[in-house]
């Protein structure tokens, strides 16, 4: 039955599905292609020109490695921001976000289970944040071949993974405070603010204090630089583990209360 | 006694400070046409949800086909059809490939919505969300027949649709009681449940004022005479005559509420000169409309 379910949320999905593919595509096309053009001791001179306080809010990294040029451009900055903000709207409108428009009612009120079709749509919410890393992955893998960035396969996917981790955590986050809640604006304000705070605390904690970086799901992301050293598993597993808490969470909560009030 | 298809016994919701339903006896039994009616915000819809498990009750019983709906699951939704009263529905399907996709979900064969789709003039190729608020409802309406549940909950099922499809609904649900199947539907018009219920609830205010089948209500309402005669008659009098419950002179003309047997008005008419008479049945709806003001008057 959640095959059933997660089956038709990517079907109805897959208009969205689409136009995200391509806006990724499209950014990590575009960002990675000026890699090869740009003289590498130029962007080091510009580097060495930003203000220390600036590289490291931004999280720019050498720009003249092809691993550093991806993180500081499309996996640090760009591909986060869009893969963050398609995950969390739909994350918000997979329960949450149906429930307020009424569409919800007519698969609740079938003969499925709530755990059903919160699983389900879970699933489909996993499957849409996959398919998008694996376009950024994929773009990535193209681009770096022609323009010579020197990023082997294994260290494209440990980039993309962590990045589609990142994403999934958000996503999970907004679905299942959304799910637990019913409210899609509470859904997305913490989740926002999830993001946020975890990018600061990536960026800015160590200014603040020791325990503060390793709190941020930006650092389990990208604390050991994937792009440049390969799979963190240890980050990775942190990331899975706080997208199955909030999806655990969620399931908690949502078969006991009321939908639609 | 056939069997109880609906029970709630002392049911109550509560959202926040609203009493939604308050203490609520229903009993719809089985292969029944129950109307369930109330004006708006009585507690019809919020009673339907109970019952599909929407939501839960803040105290009080509910069972529906002998299970209650908070553990039946989905194995109880399976043997119910519902249309809900605010019917929302995803846009960017097309008409069929989501009453298929609602076929699974219900257990049911693809396909299995159909001969109701062709029946009601719904074109199965269109997007949902280009549909009229009418063509809306009888995807739902299609939703709910499709599986041919043992019991069909149907929220305001003729809102939107036009006086012919509602015809067609009428023979639809006609069919489905001679198919044995209970259908409970609600409206806060009487006149649309007056062709196709049998029995009817009042709701008001989150409490059953009455439940009794339609013939029943109807003779309880009794019988309005007018009467003319050539020189005014005493109204006094005919107050006081069995089975007269009330009295109003306009003139030469008289309106009496009859309740039960007209002979002793018939008698008392004799000895004057009547002009002209006429007996005929109280609008269900203006009756029922006082049913409820009653209700009120009493609670004061």
């Amino acid at each position: 039955m959640s095959a059933l379910i997660a089956r038709r949320w990517l079907h109805d999905a897959r208009a969205g599905l689409l136009g995200w593919s391509v806006g990724l595509a499209a950014v990590t096309t575009m960002y990675l292609s000026f890699f090869g053009i740009m003289d590498a001791d130029i962007m080091g001179d510009y580097m060495a020109s930003l203000p220390e306080g600036m590289v490291e809010a931004f999280g720019f990294q050498d720009l003249s490695s092809g691993a550093g040029y991806a993180q500081s451009t499309v996996y640090g900055l760009l591909g986060p921001v869009l893969l963050l903000i398609a995950g969390m709207t739909r994350g918000v409108g997979a329960v949450a976000g149906d429930e307020a428009s009424g569409a919800l009612e007519v698969e609740v009120t079938a003969a499925a289970e709530r755990r059903d079709v919160y699983v389900g749509r879970a699933l489909g919410l996993t499957g849409f944040v996959l398919a998008l890393g694996a376009v950024v992955a994929l773009a990535t893998a193209v681009i770096s071949s022609i323009t010579g960035m020197g990023l082997s396969p294994t260290h494209i996917l440990a980039g993309a993974a962590a990045l589609t981790m990142l994403g999934l955590v958000h996503a999970a986050v907004a679905f299942a405070v959304g799910a637990a809640t019913g409210r899609p604006g509470v859904a997305l304000g913490v989740t926002v603010a999830v993001a946020v705070l975890g990018w600061f605390a990536y960026n800015l904690g160590p200014r603040l204090a020791d325990w503060v970086q390793p709190l941020s799901p930006w650092e389990w992301a990208y604390g050991e630089s994937p792009l440049e050293q390969g799979v963190d598993g240890v980050g990775l597993a942190l990331l899975a583990a706080l997208t199955l808490v909030a999806f655990v969470l969620g399931l908690l909560r949502f078969p006991h209360r009321d939908l639609g009030v | 006694m056939s069997e109880v298809v609906i029970e709630t016994e002392g049911l109550s919701k509560d959202f926040g400070p609203t009493h939604a339903l308050q203490g609520l006896d229903l009993t719809v039994r089985a292969g029944d046409v129950f109307g369930f009616i109330g004006p708006n915000g009585a507690g019809k819809s919020t009673t339907m949800r109970i019952l599909m498990d929407v939501l839960r009750p803040t105290s009080g019983t509910v069972r529906v086909l002998g299970t209650d709906p908070r553990t039946g699951g989905g194995r109880l939704r399976a043997r119910i059809g519902y249309l809900p009263g605010e019917l929302a529905l995803d846009g960017r399907s097309e008409v069929g490939s989501w009453l298929d996709y609602q076929a699974r979900l219900h257990g049911a064969a693809p396909g299995a919505w159909r001969p109701y789709a062709e029946r009601l003039g719904l074109d199965p190729g269109r997007r949902i969300g280009k549909l009229s608020r009418g063509n809306k409802q009888k995807v739902g309406l299609a939703r709910a027949f499709a599986h041919s549940p043992e019991l069909l909950v149907l929220d305001e099922p003729t809102g939107g649709l036009d006086p012919l499809m509602q015809q067609e609904f009428l023979v639809m649900v006609r069919e489905a009681r001679a198919a044995g199947q209970t259908i409970f539907l609600s409206s806060h018009i009487l006149s649309e449940l007056e062709h196709v219920a049998e029995t009817v609830g009042v709701l008001r205010q989150g409490r059953l004022v009455t439940s009794a089948p339609l013939t029943e209500l109807r003779d309880r309402l009794g019988t309005t005479v007018t009467v003319e005669t050539e020189h005014p008659l005493d109204p006094a009098p005919v107050g006081r005559l069995e089975g007269v419950e009330e009295v109003h002179a306009d003139g030469t003309v008289l309106t009496v509420d009859l309740h039960g047997s007209p002979d002793a008005l018939l008698k008392h008419l004799a000895a004057h000169h009547v002009v002209h008479l006429r007996a005929e049945a109280p609008d269900l709806e203006t009756s029922v409309l006082r049913l409820y003001h009653d209700d009120e008057e009493a609670d004061r």
